[in-house]
């Protein structure tokens, strides 16, 4: 699995550039962020009922049954 | 007479002064930066459907935050046996709730750390709605010893943040849990139906250039009886224009001894003026299988799901209001012999989610 993310490390280093206090506005819109929450997340948390080997944002933690590893 | 006039005209006062008493407090108890949100997000297919609603009120004073949330879930199940096996097809509705409370303070150099405790009472997903109606359909006879789940927990996590400048943050998250399950049972004795479990996440969110953002995060859980489960998700946001923005994410999970997870996805985002964006979005998933480390197996097989959805988002002032509908397909694997007991629960369904959203802040 790391191999994967091991690929993207090439595309960020020509990417480097520095932020100002002058791009925050475009840096903090919704579509930018990836911390919302309420309105501004747009992903239904239920899916991860599903999907066990997901990371959902927005969901809480609980436990299923014991046969369900 | 005249001592009862100055009582009567001194009633409107007093009654103001309580008035402007109550005013005051209420005025001092929800004052500086406020958010409540109201959700709700509902999973349908043809047997099977879950919906939840949430209320959550958010504060910030000074360097103080309190956070309070409530959550209810609603399961409704059509249980339908693997006809070959024997039991009955029966109506389920199960029902979860779940409260939190978070405080958080600000210190020195940007730091935030925070406390949030999280209880709840019911069953966590439908799966072990469906599995447990399983056992109490085979194990509840007299002289068996069965008893019915009642399913619980709580967790406490311990937030450290930094946001050192702009562009750039980082958080760590220590979580431990405690669950009460509903137990898989053999004849005669229930499996352990306590579950402990701690978690390390650590997010870093980093802004590469003034189009393009990043969030990189890694998550390390030890549950019961179970080995660690490690989760690493890379996303990536990129504006492309001011009005749209491409984003994409790939992530996976790993647990010995053969749980694998990857799953992947895009999405565009189109600011169609000030007030209204919409963004299209679709991913795919795959995993290798749950792993049964029980006696009996329910472990879910293979499965593959793959998303399409579309969503709004409305902003004016200080209201936002979100409405979102996918189309979500899960296509698993063939059970095996020895948990084809759960055919009718593991197999391929086509679900629609729904979410809508409301955030108030003032």
């Amino acid at each position: 699995m790391a191999r994967y993310f091991l690929l993207l490390i090439p595309l960020l280093v020509p990417a480097c550039q520095s932020v100002s206090i002058a791009d925050q506005a475009q840096l903090s819109k919704p579509a930018m962020s990836f911390d919302n929450s309420g309105a501004r997340l747009q992903e239904c948390g239920l899916t991860s009922q599903v999907e066990k080997g997901r990371t959902v944002t927005g969901t809480s933690s609980g436990g299923g049954c014991a046969s369900c590893h | 007479m005249k001592s009862h006039t100055i009582l009567l005209s001194l009633l409107p006062i007093s009654s103001s002064l309580a008035e402007d008493d109550d005013t005051s407090f209420r005025k001092h108890l929800f004052t500086g930066l406020q958010n409540i949100d109201v959700e709700y997000e509902g999973l349908f297919s043809s047997n099977l459907d879950v919906q939840r609603g949430s209320f959550s009120y958010q504060q910030e004073r000074e360097k103080w935050t309190f956070a309070l949330s409530y959550f209810q879930t609603k399961y409704g199940l059509e249980y339908e046996p693997f006809a070959p096996l024997g039991g009955s097809d029966n109506r389920l509705d199960e029902s979860n709730h779940q409260g939190s409370l978070s405080i958080g303070y600000t210190l020195q150099n940007d730091i935030e750390t925070s406390v949030s405790i999280t209880s709840y009472d019911g069953f966590s997903d439908y799966r072990s709605i469906w599995i447990a109606e399983y056992y109490r359909q085979t194990f509840n006879f007299p002289g068996s010893g069965y008893f019915a789940p009642d399913p619980e927990g709580f967790s406490i996590t311990n937030r450290w943040g930094w946001d050192p400048q702009i562009g750039t943050s980082l958080s760590i998250d220590l979580s431990y849990s405690e669950d009460t399950i509903a137990p898989g049972w053999t004849f005669g004795s229930p499996a352990n139906d306590l579950l402990k479990n701690r978690i390390v996440s650590i997010r870093w969110e980093q802004a590469i250039n003034p189009s393009l953002k990043t969030e990189t995060s890694f998550s390390y859980s030890d549950i019961t009886d179970r080995e660690p489960r490690l989760n690493l998700q890379s996303s990536w946001n990129f504006a492309l224009t001011n009005e749209i923005t491409l984003g994409a994410q790939l992530g996976g999970s790993r647990e010995e001894s053969d749980f694998d997870s990857l799953y992947g996805g895009l999405s565009l985002t189109y600011e169609v003026n000030d007030y209204l964006s919409l963004k299209l979005n679709g991913r795919l998933y795959t995993d290798s299988g749950e792993i049964e480390t029980s006696g009996f197996n329910s472990a879910a097989p293979e499965i593959n799901t793959a998303e399409i959805g579309i969503s709004a988002l409305i902003e004016h002032g200080e209201h936002a209001f979100q409405l979102g509908i996918s189309s979500f397909i899960n296509n698993y694997k063939d059970t095996d012999p020895d948990n084809e007991f759960f055919t009718n629960l593991y197999k391929n369904r086509d679900w629609i989610t729904v979410r809508a959203a409301y955030t108030f802040k003032f």
